[in-house]
């Protein structure tokens, strides 16, 4: 599969999964031989090394991790490292980042390759053994001493490589931070570190400088499995995925534990990647830029070391992009989602709001849920239009004191007649007196005063004109006349005018 | 994992009374006069509640200054004190 080295490495299917795409395929003739030699020896580790990273990662808790990985795996918040394949494809598409799945296939080396070279001997290893066996020997053991000084008693391609191979993980780690975040569903805290890799990225790109590309590439290349334009990606089987976790988790864990040594940051051992989200995502957004400015300062007077680190400082640089770039798609799907989220429950609550502040306008409401509590603001509301549109009535028909009389008696008989009739109406259910007048508000919109009434108080006025507050005084003798010489004999003439009432309301 | 399962649950659940609310919340809307909400388009619910709200205030300021007048009106008035309890009875 690769340069015939065939020893059915785990990295080489991790790297098929993890889409180390084909267009690059045929690499360019590798300017910086060290790094292309030492890349190949990685790219082979025996099926042991993984076996010690299991190891490893059981022993440092990252079986936690795993484990909580593969519980969300069906919810919402897959970690965007999982959709790496598909945003690989997408740039490729994009075809103006052509490089960046080669560097997130080196991201996905960076934890295994992550303590590779010792500073002497990195262009010249051949032997993939002493590698994994370092790999896990100087995790616990690095001081800030030796760290420090492996940074810089290595000179040319060892200096190089130690460098590089420090500044990736913490690139990496970032994608660590979101899963062990996701995993904690915090979703807030979810955002942080994608907001910082934003940052983080943004003044990396400032800084960067395309000059080591090319050996960038060369160094990048021949790590690469196979084309995989040919295959599409698949859907990666379970056992490679979850080793590719592991894989990432491995990095993040070492990454953990080499960082304070590094950068005398934290005081103490750090916790487990798995655990601590809070603390990895707060140390890998502060160290980015101190790290490269503290290696900046420190190398200023290494010229070759200077090239080196321009060329970490640019991978760098790409990595974050590729992270960047998905934790923007990652970061603006779930603020969306948020911020629906938040306009959700604040409508809500707004009409909770609006429910209380109804519930004490409607008297009697004891009703809990919505629905009833609406039908009951709903025939109360009737109820209330009833009760004003007789009350503005009355006051229309008892302005003249003189067919008061009448008028109260016709409407007593119909307050008695009509309750019965108006008892099944929900306006009874609020105010059982209101019953008849309004059931006789219903009726006397409909229908002419004469039916209205048994006198003919208004002949040739409509019906309406009685809501008008005065009505013409001519009239008045006469209808006093004969609401008074109606009075003695309600029942009968309402009785008369009750009929068509009836029968309209 | 879940969490959203419960939550489509919930949310499954608590859609059929949305639905029960908006149907009811539009039958207030028709209720309501149309100077209150002139717009045939959607109006959002905590409007149409708030527009409740205020409706039922002026509704109830409406019912309070005419039961003062109409208190006024039977106490201006020459009848018998029968018949204005059972004015009283039928509009207050």
């Amino acid at each position: 599969m690769l340069r015939g080295n065939d020893t059915g490495s785990d990295l080489a299917e991790l790297l098929w999964d993890n889409g180390a795409p084909a267009p690059l395929r045929p690499p360019p003739p590798p300017p910086f031989q060290p790094f292309t030699c030492s890349a190949a020896a990685t790219t082979s580790p025996p099926a042991h090394d993984y076996l010690f990273i299991k190891n490893l990662m059981r022993g440092g808790g990252a079986a936690n991790h795993h484990h909580h990985d593969d519980d969300d795996d069906d919810d919402d918040d897959v970690p965007w490292l999982h959709y790496h394949p598909v945003v690989d494809d997408d740039d490729d598409a994009d075809a103006d980042t052509a490089p960046l799945p080669p560097d997130y296939c080196a991201a996905l080396l960076s934890g295994l390759s992550d303590h590779l070279p010792p500073p002497a001997a990195a262009a010249s290893r051949v032997d993939p053994d002493p590698c994994s066996s370092s790999h896990g020997a100087v995790v616990p053991s690095t001081s800030a001493a030796a760290a420090k000084q492996a940074r810089t008693s290595g000179g040319g391609g060892g200096g190089v490589m130690n460098f590089t191979f420090f500044s990736r993980p913490l690139q990496q780690r970032p994608s660590g931070g979101e899963t062990a975040s996701a995993s904690a569903s915090a979703a807030a805290t979810s955002t942080v570190p994608v907001e910082s890799t934003v940052v983080q990225a943004a003044t990396n790109r400032l800084r960067s400088t395309p000059l080591f590309s090319d050996q960038r590439m060369a160094w990048l290349h021949p790590p690469k499995p196979s084309p995989r334009a040919a295959a599409p990606p698949p859907p990666p089987p379970l056992a490679p995925t979850t080793r590719h976790r592991l894989d990432t988790a491995a990095a993040t864990a070492t990454v953990a534990q080499r960082l304070p040594p590094s950068e005398a940051r934290a005081p103490d051992a750090p916790p487990p990647a798995a655990t601590a989200t809070a603390t990895t995502s707060s140390v890998c957004s502060g160290n980015g830029d101190r790290r490269q400015l503290n290696w900046r300062d420190s190398h200023n007077n290494q010229s070759a070391e200077w090239s080196a680190s321009q060329d970490e400082l640019d991978l760098d640089d790409e990595l974050a992009g590729v992270h960047r770039r998905s934790a923007a798609r990652s970061s603006k799907r779930s603020r969306t989602a948020e911020v629906h989220n938040l306009s959700e429950r604040r409508r809500r609550d707004r009409i909770n709001e609006k429910m209380r502040a109804l519930q004490e306008l409607i008297p009697n409401c004891n009703k809990i849920d919505k629905a009833s509590m609406l039908e009951e603001a709903i025939e109360y509301l009737k109820t209330l239009q009833l009760q004003v549109q007789m009350m503005s009535m009355g006051t229309g028909m008892f302005v003249p004191p003189m067919m008061l009389p009448a008028a109260a008696a016709a409407m007593q008989h119909h307050h008695m007649q009509m309750q019965q009739m108006a008892g099944p109406m929900a306006a009874a259910a609020h105010f059982p007196h209101l019953g008849a007048a309004a059931a006789m508000g219903l009726a006397g919109f409909g229908m002419p005063a004469a039916a209205q009434f048994p006198c003919p108080m208004f002949p040739a006025a409509p019906p309406m004109s009685m809501f008008a507050p005065p009505p013409p005084p001519p009239p008045f003798p006469h209808a006093a006349a004969t609401a008074v010489e109606q009075t003695p004999s309600p029942p009968g003439a309402a009785d008369a005018g009750n009929a068509p009432a009836v029968k309209q309301a | 994992m879940s969490s959203r399962r419960s939550r489509s649950r919930q949310s499954g659940s608590s859609r059929i009374t949305d639905e029960q609310i908006s149907d009811l919340v539009s039958k207030l809307q028709d209720l309501l006069p149309e100077a209150r909400l002139r717009s045939n388009d959607r109006v959002p619910s905590s409007r149409v509640l708030q527009e409740t709200c205020n409706y039922i205030r002026s509704l109830h300021q409406e019912v309070d200054d005419l039961s003062e007048r109409l208190s006024e009106l039977l106490a201006t008035s020459d009848m018998s004190s029968a018949q204005a309890a059972i004015i009283r009875s039928l509009l207050m």
